[in-house]
């Protein structure tokens, strides 16, 4: 009993960052019928990030834990909100309106790009490095259960984080015309929305929550590695399709299921830990081919 | 020239030739000829010396310089387009032409193995880039999985060949079926789904089938890999002998070097057979409109299915080739990257285009082989140019030409008269 | 509920019914089209009407109902697109759907597949009856385009989005009359052309039909209606709501109301009344 409660607290910590990542997808999928894949590589820059300011933090002699991690936050977030608008305006800009595969492409080329870049410019960078996370050992008992303050921290960050997505979405300006945007972009440019200033927006909201899931990513497993942005890829992307592409509250959705499916897979299937991704990649071929708008979405017939 | 009607057997042989050649003269037909042979060999020849630059910086700038020259003449309006009208009138001669550089590039780089190596590799990675072209060049088909069909490939004929010692030329096309089931396989969820999400359900596959490979040891032999493959033999003759050829002594490279070649022929005749028949262009119609193609009748999932196994079978092929040449097979030779890199070269080709495509294989193996001195930046720069390409130059290098063979001027002129006279006549059947 | 037929039938169909959730596009349908007819469907927007050609070519499953082909009575429900269209339907649509890549020709071409081999290993092999078939699948493209003159045969070798507004419509006919179907489907043959277009397309019709085509078609344009159909289907909320020559159609009271709206307050709120209505009629 005990094992599942601490297996579901880590299913809510990993399912906070797919949540975040997937969030990201959604909402490139929404306003620009893309899906990027150099967002994963975001996710991992941004890890990076955090550990060159925690570095220098250490360097400069901030040592006071809260402080160097909301920095970390700070820093990471900012940056990757500006490598994200970056991305659009000089690799996606140039082609909005191609067919589907060019786009694909280009932001795995992108992809590339940005994951050989850290291997080679950052100190080491083809190696492991041990990432700065001050409290993953002050941990503490409830009834059978050990939770560190680390868990703790970054359940109540991802849940803050979404809570925040979710206002912008439902209660803001700017959420109402990207939800506009999905809906029909045509559509939304002729009712005066502009059109570029949300994509740019989607972009820059949606790399800063993808740069929070990679420092979180970092406290949690106290490492980061220059080639661990694909998996958050296609997991964070496997996450938006369960609860269909472009629906921001199915991202929500979808994060935190994934998460909680992978770690029954773990604990009932024989070597699930060896087979666990054959199993989240059949989920996302079983639901692209059967259930194309996720499973919070209503199935809808072609039209002829 | 030859206006006599007598039945003198030579001039009927010219005539014949001039009718096929769109009553160009004989002069005008040889000049032609020469200005191709030109063309090519400079070609061959800018291509040779690029191989032969060993410093990676200064491959890097001749690259540049061959693309910016390449750009200049591009900008003289017509030039492409007169070389283009003037392979396709003589796509024979074209075709000799190639070959016999393609045939003769062993024997002047028989004294460096590793050349022909690279070659080789090139040429296995042409026959997938063609098959993924079916698929996708032609049907519009996107697959991001096509390393699933080379593991089958390769590891069928490598395990055939290990286990059973079945011979090399059992394995080849056995590993083709086994790779077109694998295409088989994914087709058919595959049916139901279009762009992006047929994109992403093969991209799933390939990853998939990845984890597969490195975990189903009793079939792979998990990140062991499968070892000591048998190369091929004709007759006693093992393909790991040095050859001779025209008298010329070459490395045991060239063997593999002229399989392969002898399988591109193969893959480009297929392919281009396929694509001029009607097979060919219901898969056109089909990736414009697959509603209106449904509704005259294309049979979807008849067409899909075979533009997949057909684009799978040959990603087998290279597959078997590849596992013999090398020896070895580990799951790392099929990851996304190896997808990527075979859905790069027919993008970067052009799709569609075969020629672009051989061009686009070639250029995406050699290039970064002879880039080995920058080590990692190697994989940074594929990444860059490949972004670069999509970016100001979507449609590929060398974007398909929509040159078919169409009704001849003359015969249209007598048609627009005749449908002027007679007017309505709506039953198009006799 | 089934009339009697005078002649033998091309296109029946008893109760068919499409609902998209809970909007019912076509409801118990009960229809048919003779040997040889020209006939015209109208209605209002969203009446259902290109969803019934729809139906026809099973774009989409039927929800409930039949359709039979021919005066055997084939049922065709259930059947793939392609299937359809190798019985001998062949449709049109409304908004355009040529191959726009392709050239002229070979959108023709494309219209005679369910004529022509797709045989895989013919296609590698191309034996003589393989020349054979192509070369005289080109001469019956060429002899169908001259249908239209020499409007699309002196464009043939070019691709099809290189043609006019109107050329395109004559495209998209032509690659219907290839497949040389018994049935031929026009969804709003004249949508956007000017009226001597319009008149030539008439003429078009009439020709397709002495032919010995048998026509359906759906069109908003009167003039068209008047002139050509042998007889008019009024369709309205999916369901026919009359039928018969075109002045007596035009005449009836419901299909006046249909097209103008009521005059009470009913009439704001038509969009969604589909089940109210049919309520409406049968209390």
């Amino acid at each position: 009993m005990d094992i599942w409660i601490q297996q579901l607290i880590n299913a809510l910590t990993i399912g906070g960052m797919y949540t975040l990542v997937a969030v990201g997808f959604t909402i490139f999928f929404g306003v620009l019928r893309l899906i990027n894949f150099a967002h994963g590589e975001v996710f991992m820059f941004a890890a990076f990030v955090a550990l060159a300011v925690s570095s220098i933090c250490v360097a400069v002699g901030i040592t006071n834990g809260p402080v160097v991690i909301i920095l970390m936050f700070l820093f990471a977030m900012g940056t990757c909100a500006a490598l994200g608008g970056l991305l659009e305006r000089i690799a996606f800009k140039p082609l909005r309106g191609m067919p589907p595969l060019l786009l694909l492409v280009t932001s795995l080329a992108v992809g590339i790009v940005i994951r050989e870049a850290v291997k080679e410019f950052y100190p080491e960078g083809a190696n492991p490095q041990a990432f700065f996370s001050p409290y993953a050992y002050n941990t503490f008992q409830i009834g059978g259960v050990t939770l560190s303050y680390t868990q703790i921290g970054l359940v109540a960050v991802s849940v803050i984080l979404v809570f925040c997505v979710y206002l912008l979405v439902t209660r803001t300006w700017m959420g109402r015309a990207m939800r506009a945007t999905s809906e029909d972009r045509d559509a939304a440019l002729m009712m005066g929305v502009d059109v570029d200033a949300v994509i740019r927006n989607a972009f820059f909201i949606g790399s800063a929550l993808g740069a929070a899931a990679g420092v979180m990513n970092g406290l949690f497993y106290q490492s980061v590695r220059f080639d661990m942005g694909w998996v958050m890829g296609i997991k964070g992307f496997t996450a938006a399709v369960i609860g269909g592409l472009g629906n921001v509250y199915g991202a929500i959705f979808g994060g935190y299921a994934l998460a909680l499916f992978e770690v029954l897979v773990v604990a009932l299937v024989p070597n699930g830990s060896q087979y666990k991704d054959v199993f989240v990649f059949m989920i996302l071929i079983a639901i692209l081919v059967f259930r194309p708008s996720g499973l919070l979405g209503t199935p809808q017939e072609k039209v002829g | 020239m030859g206006e006599g009607k007598q039945a003198v057997p030579e001039l009927d042989f010219f005539r014949s030739q001039l009718a096929r050649s769109g009553g160009r003269s004989l002069s005008e037909r040889i000049k032609d000829r020469g200005l191709l042979t030109v063309v090519f060999l400079a070609l061959f020849a800018l291509f040779l010396v690029g191989l032969a630059i060993e410093s990676a910086v200064l491959l890097v700038g001749y690259i540049a310089a061959v693309a910016f020259g390449a750009y200049v003449i591009g900008r003289f309006k017509g030039t492409g387009e007169r070389l283009q009208n003037m392979v396709q009138a003589d796509r024979g001669y074209t075709f000799l032409l190639v070959f016999l550089l393609a045939i003769s590039y062993p024997i002047i780089f028989s004294g460096d193995a590793y050349l022909i190596h690279i070659a080789t590799l090139a040429c296995i990675y042409v026959i997938m880039a063609l098959g993924l072209n079916i698929t996708l060049g032609f049907a519009g088909l996107l697959d991001v999985g096509f390393a699933v069909y080379f593991a089958a490939g390769a590891y069928t004929s490598a395990q055939l060949a290990v286990l059973f010692d079945v011979p090399f030329w059992i394995g080849l096309p056995l590993g083709g079926l086994v790779a077109a089931f694998f295409g088989f396989l994914i087709a058919w969820p595959a049916l139901r789904v279009q762009g992006h999400y047929l994109a992403m359900v093969t991209l799933g596959y390939g990853l998939i089938m990845n984890i597969l490979h490195r975990n189903l040891k009793f079939l792979t032999n998990g990140t062991d890999g499968v070892l000591n493959i048998p190369p091929p033999s004709i007759a006693g003759f093992d393909f790991l002998q040095p050859i001779s050829i025209f008298g010329f002594q070459l490395p045991f490279q060239a063997n593999f070097y002229y399989l392969s070649l002898a399988l591109i022929i193969v893959t480009i005749f297929v392919s281009y057979r396929l694509q001029n028949s009607n097979i060919g262009r219901c898969w056109e119609a089909m990736r414009e409109d697959d509603i209106a193609g449904k509704c005259f009748g294309i049979n979807l999932t008849r067409m899909k299915l075979m533009a997949f196994s057909t684009g799978a079978f040959f990603g087998g092929i290279g597959g078997a080739v590849f596992a013999h040449m090398i020896g070895f097979v580990h799951p790392d030779n099929f990851m996304l990257l190896t997808s990527i890199t075979i859905l790069a070269m027919v993008l970067i080709g052009g799709m569609g285009n075969i020629w672009g495509v051989v061009i686009g294989a070639v250029l995406l193996i050699l290039i970064p082989e002879r880039l080995r001195e920058f080590e990692n930046l190697r994989m940074l720069l594929f990444g860059a140019s490949m972004a670069l390409i999509m970016i100001y130059r979507p449609q590929g290098l060398f974007p398909s030409a929509r040159k078919r063979r169409g009704v001849d001027q003359k015969k249209m002129e007598q048609l627009i008269e005749n449908s002027g006279k007679s007017g309505a006549h709506a039953r198009p059947v006799a | 509920m089934t009339e009697t037929p005078t002649t033998a039938q091309m296109l029946s169909t008893e109760g068919l019914c499409k609902s998209f959730g809970g909007l019912r596009a076509v409801h118990n349908l009960n229809f048919h089209v003779d040997d040889g007819e020209i006939v015209a469907i109208i209605g209002p927007n969203g009446s259902g009407k290109t969803t019934f050609f729809n139906l026809i070519m099973q774009l989409y499953d039927v929800t409930s109902g039949s359709i039979y082909l021919g005066p055997e009575r084939r049922e065709i429900v259930g059947l793939p697109t392609h299937r359809i269209n190798a019985l001998g339907i062949s449709r049109t649509f409304q908004t355009l759907r040529l191959f726009t890549n392709l050239t002229v020709l070979e959108n023709v071409l494309v219209g005679m597949n369910r004529h022509l081999s797709t045989n895989y290993w013919s296609a590698l092999v191309r034996p003589e009856s393989l020349r054979l078939e192509e070369k005289e699948a080109e001469e019956r493209a060429l002899d169908t385009l001259s249908f239209f003159g020499e409007r699309l045969l002196s464009m043939c070798n070019e691709p099809a989005h290189s043609l006019s507004y109107a050329n395109r419509r004559r495209l998209e006919i032509a690659r219907v009359l290839a497949s040389d179907p018994k049935l031929i489907l026009l969804d709003e043959p004249v949508a956007g052309m000017n009226p001597t277009e319009t008149r030539e397309v008439m003429s078009d019709i009439e020709r397709i039909n002495e032919s010995g085509y048998t026509v359906l078609l759906i069109e908003h344009d009167m003039t068209l209606v008047r002139g050509v159909a042998g007889r008019v289907v009024a369709f309205d909320h999916g369901q026919k709501i009359a039928e018969g020559s075109f002045d007596h159609v035009c005449s009836d009271p419901e299909v006046i109301e249909a097209y103008l709206g009521r005059q009470s307050n009913h009439a704001k709120k038509r969009p969604r009344t589909a089940r109210k209505r049919s309520r409406r009629r049968s209390s």
